[in-house]
């Protein structure tokens, strides 16, 4: 199972989120990505939480900062990737994979159809947030706002390599994550990177049906030397 | 964007400032502080200090100091834990004889062992000369030390504790929550402390230096492959932490509080010749505001000032003008060097530059912040130089 | 000198850091009729087969890539990059790859990709002279063990047993290739680049 860190980059920036609602700074891209080099983490997620305040110069501005980050772990990248145009531009970063979450509640297919073609099925990871209180719901960035499950569109979620469930109300809490999404979207663990309060549930979740294939830890893991269990503790 | 509805911080604080509803981040950390429990949170830096007395042969522990008032309640708290602490401090060579005095008491009053590293004074100048014109900041090659030499001292000891007083970014702009329990990091140090200007922002075409003196000025790598782990608290993160409170209840071991020209805090930084001064322009030069910011912000939020008495007190100290020269001479800068600094990197606070001494002003404060005054001493000579030979 | 080709498709931001980190020139290798001047020719590669390799042939590197092989230099390709130099690639309905190394690309026993970090270790003594003799001694390092980084759904199967080659360390996979060298031609289906500390060795050995 690996172990990886979520990344909040924003018009230059880097921000924890707590709850889905409370925004923190954190800092400067290139000082934590170095870090988590440094500490050998297995692979770093950097989302542009912009919701439905984007635009086309926000992302050209952030894309250009984006490639001149300098890294020695796998990267995916995503948020705010909705045309294919788009797509084109994110050639040029030092990423793998690319995460698409709006276009999951779309009829239109052809900006994932193109995503593949380009970058390959291995590159395309999809991102679902969600909330089970008070009942199921999953964030559309685009719009958002809180959906029912119905407006998924399941057809996209064969685009993806991955998906990422991302726990909202456990986002920035240490424990937490939901397990029982994964029978509530009836969806194989072995595909799934779950997010939103997995820190302190690493072990809980190896060799149980649950164990997904990478857990992604948001905002902690910065807040200690040595948070990620790393190769030398692993061998 | 508008700036906080409650306290003093303005958008430039260099942590990087958060609103949520027109209130900052730090306002809103702040009242944590009156929802947790403190004893639970206690018991886990209890838990902590059992887990590493006696771990090593020497020490439980390292409390990096300079001497100042929180460094005593530091110390204090550490001994009420029953650890056993080796004092570790770096000398700026900035003290004034109040400060050495409160370096020494620390270290004899509570009878511990120290060590006091005194940098190769050179090179040091130099790195600060390169970090004046390049950072408009003369701070950074003591803070590199500061936070780096500690960790070098428990890296080759072995010593797996190490324990400062207040984390700032979460007491001055809630960048994390006091439940994330956040700890002493490279990360941290880097985007805190130094402000992404590590060692090597300071040499190559700047400062002309043998890099290998620069040995403690870097934080120690690999240290996730030692053994024993270092790891670094903040006491503020387990503790409903008071700066004034605190500060006044340690008089009592003989600390002496110094007479302030640029703030009502006759606690924080006393015994530095230039933290108020040169430190304090320059501060205000690169971000707009000046360390009575700090403080009212803080006083604000502790209940001991409302918004607009700490308007008026700021008002106070806010246009106090600083004499520069003593830490030109200092840093053995001439007068034409001098004034092409003055012309050329303090535009902004060019008005606040003085050649004269300064006449100590008496304010009117608040009677909730008086309380928490003490009779405070002038400093008889700054910028001496203990370990390279003494001037008195 | 190093080049990296550029046809618009690949990683060529991370290669360049990869090799900047390692304090080693390097130059894109955007001309086809260029690849004559440099020592080693690395080849990445991301995406569809089919795309690469239109974009290979369309820019003139496809042919200029045999001359270079047949001139004897030497050549590293990365992940889709190592799949080109093999005989065929089935993936988009198959085609026709470089043939410097005599094997298919297949796709994985799995249901998704394989995206991960596995075991990796290396000789670099277990590689033949052709690859040797022409080494810049950059590193006295000849072992390292730790782990690499794969992200691919297709993967290295080769059919020829007079060359150099490891498995990918995952029992499932075993059949596959992580590293195959024949020649003045070394094929890694993981992204060394994105392999932390080992990736780094790696180059300097390899240079």
């Amino acid at each position: 199972m690996r172990t990886g860190s979520v990344i909040l980059f924003k018009n230059g920036y880097c921000y924890q989120s707590y709850g889905w609602n409370l925004f923190r700074p954190l800092g400067g891209l290139q000082n934590i990505v170095s870090h988590l080099d440094k500490y050998l983490i297995d692979d770093i997620t950097i989302i542009r939480p912009v919701r439905d305040n984007d635009s086309s110069a926000d992302f050209l501005s952030d894309i250009e900062e984006l490639k001149k980050l300098k890294s020695s772990s796998p990267i995916s990248f995503g948020g705010g990737i909705r045309n294919i145009d788009q797509l084109h531009l994110l050639s040029g970063l030092p990423f793998e994979r690319f995460i698409f979450s709006s276009i999951l509640f779309n009829e239109n297919n052809k900006l994932l159809e193109v995503a593949t073609k380009l970058y390959g099925k291995q590159a395309i990871v999809g991102l679902i947030p969600f909330k089970l209180k008070p009942k199921l719901s999953m964030f559309n960035s685009e719009i958002n706002k809180f959906v029912p499950l119905d407006k998924l569109n399941r057809n996209h979620l064969d685009f993806c390599d991955e998906i990422i469930l991302y726990d909202c109300e456990r986002e920035g809490f240490h424990s937490g994550f939901s397990k029982e999404i994964i029978d509530r979207f009836k969806l194989d663990p072995k595909s799934c990177v779950f997010s939103g309060g997995v820190a302190e549930l690493k072990n809980s979740f190896k060799n149980t049906s649950y164990a997904p294939k990478a857990i992604n830890i948001e905002n902690s893991v910065l807040h200690r030397e040595y948070s990620i269990l790393n190769y030398y503790e692993k061998l | 964007m508008k700036n906080c509805k409650y306290c003093l911080y303005p958008k430039s604080h260099p942590f990087g400032m958060a609103y949520s509803d027109d209130v900052c981040l730090g306002c809103i950390t702040h009242k944590e502080k009156y929802n947790l429990d403190w004893s639970e949170r206690y018991s886990f830096l209890e838990e902590e200090a059992r887990k590493n007395k006696k771990r090593t042969k020497t020490y439980d522990c390292i409390v990096p100091v300079i001497g100042d008032a929180e460094d005593y309640f530091v110390v204090q708290e550490v001994l009420k834990l029953g650890l056993n602490p080796l004092i570790v401090s770096v000398n700026s060579y900035f003290y004034n004889d109040i400060g050495w005095k409160n370096l020494h008491n620390l270290i004899t009053h509570f009878d511990l062992d120290s060590w006091v590293y005194n940098p190769e004074i050179q090179t040091y100048k130099e790195l600060i000369r390169t970090s004046l014109r390049k950072y408009n900041h003369m701070y950074l090659p003591w803070i590199q030390l500061h936070t780096s030499f500690p960790v070098h001292v428990a890296k080759e000891k072995s010593i797996p504790l190490i324990i400062w007083g207040s984390n700032q970014s979460v007491e001055q702009v809630g960048k994390f929550s006091h439940k994330d329990s956040v700890e002493m990091s490279s990360w941290s140090r880097i985007e805190h402390d130094l402000f992404n200007k590590d060692i090597f922002n300071l040499i190559g075409n700047g400062a002309q230096v043998n890099e290998r003196k620069l040995n403690y000025y870097i934080y120690p790598e690999n240290l996730q492959k030692l053994s024993k782990k270092v790891k670094g608290l903040y006491l503020s993160n387990y503790l409903a932490w008071d700066p004034l409170k605190q500060n006044q209840s340690i008089i009592k071991h003989g600390f002496v509080a110094e007479e302030n020209s640029y703030s009502f805090d006759p606690y924080e930084r006393a015994g530095s010749s230039v933290y108020y001064q040169i430190h304090d322009l320059l501060k205000f030069e690169r971000l707009g505001y000046r360390k009575i910011t700090d403080h009212c912000t803080r006083e604000i939020r502790h209940g001991r000032l409302s918004r607009s008495e700490a308007i008026e007190v700021e008002s106070q100290f806010i246009q106090n003008k600083i004499n520069v020269n003593p830490f030109f001479n200092w840093l053995d800068v001439s007068k034409t060097g001098r004034e092409w600094y003055i012309n050329h990197k303090l535009k902004k606070s060019s008005n606040l530059i003085s050649d004269s001494k300064i006449e100590y002003k008496h304010h009117n404060f608040p009677q909730k912040i008086k309380s928490l005054l003490v009779k405070s001493s002038k400093p008889n000579e700054n910028f001496i130089t203990y370990g390279k030979g003494i001037e008195i | 000198m190093v080049g990296i080709i550029n046809v618009g498709v690949g990683n060529i931001r991370s290669i360049k850091n990869w090799l900047d980190r390692s304090i080693v020139n390097w130059d894109v290798i955007d001309n086809p009729k260029d690849l004559i001047n440099y020592s080693l020719i690395i080849l990445p590669g991301v995406g569809s087969a089919s795309l690469f390799i239109d974009r290979l042939k369309k820019s003139g590197f496809f042919l200029e890539l045999k001359n270079a092989h047949t001139r004897g230099q030497r050549m590293l390709g990365i992940c889709l990059g190592a799949q080109v130099f093999m005989d065929y690639l089935e993936e988009d309905g198959g085609a026709e790859g470089l043939g410097f190394i005599k094997g298919h690309v297949l796709k994985l026993p799995i249901k998704n990709s394989n995206t991960g970090w596995l075991p990796f270790s290396f000789n670099l003594n277990d590689l033949s002279k052709a690859w040797l003799q022409n080494k810049v001694s950059i590193s006295r390092k000849t072992k390292i063990k730790g782990r690499v980084f794969y992200n691919h759904n297709y993967g290295l199967l080769l059919t020829d047993n007079n060359v150099f080659s490891q498995f990918i360390d995952c029992d499932n996979l075993s059949p596959f290739s992580s590293i195959i060298q024949k020649k003045n031609v070394i094929a890694l289906q993981f992204h060394p680049e994105k392999s932390q500390e080992l990736g780094e060795t790696l180059l300097k050995m390899l240079l």
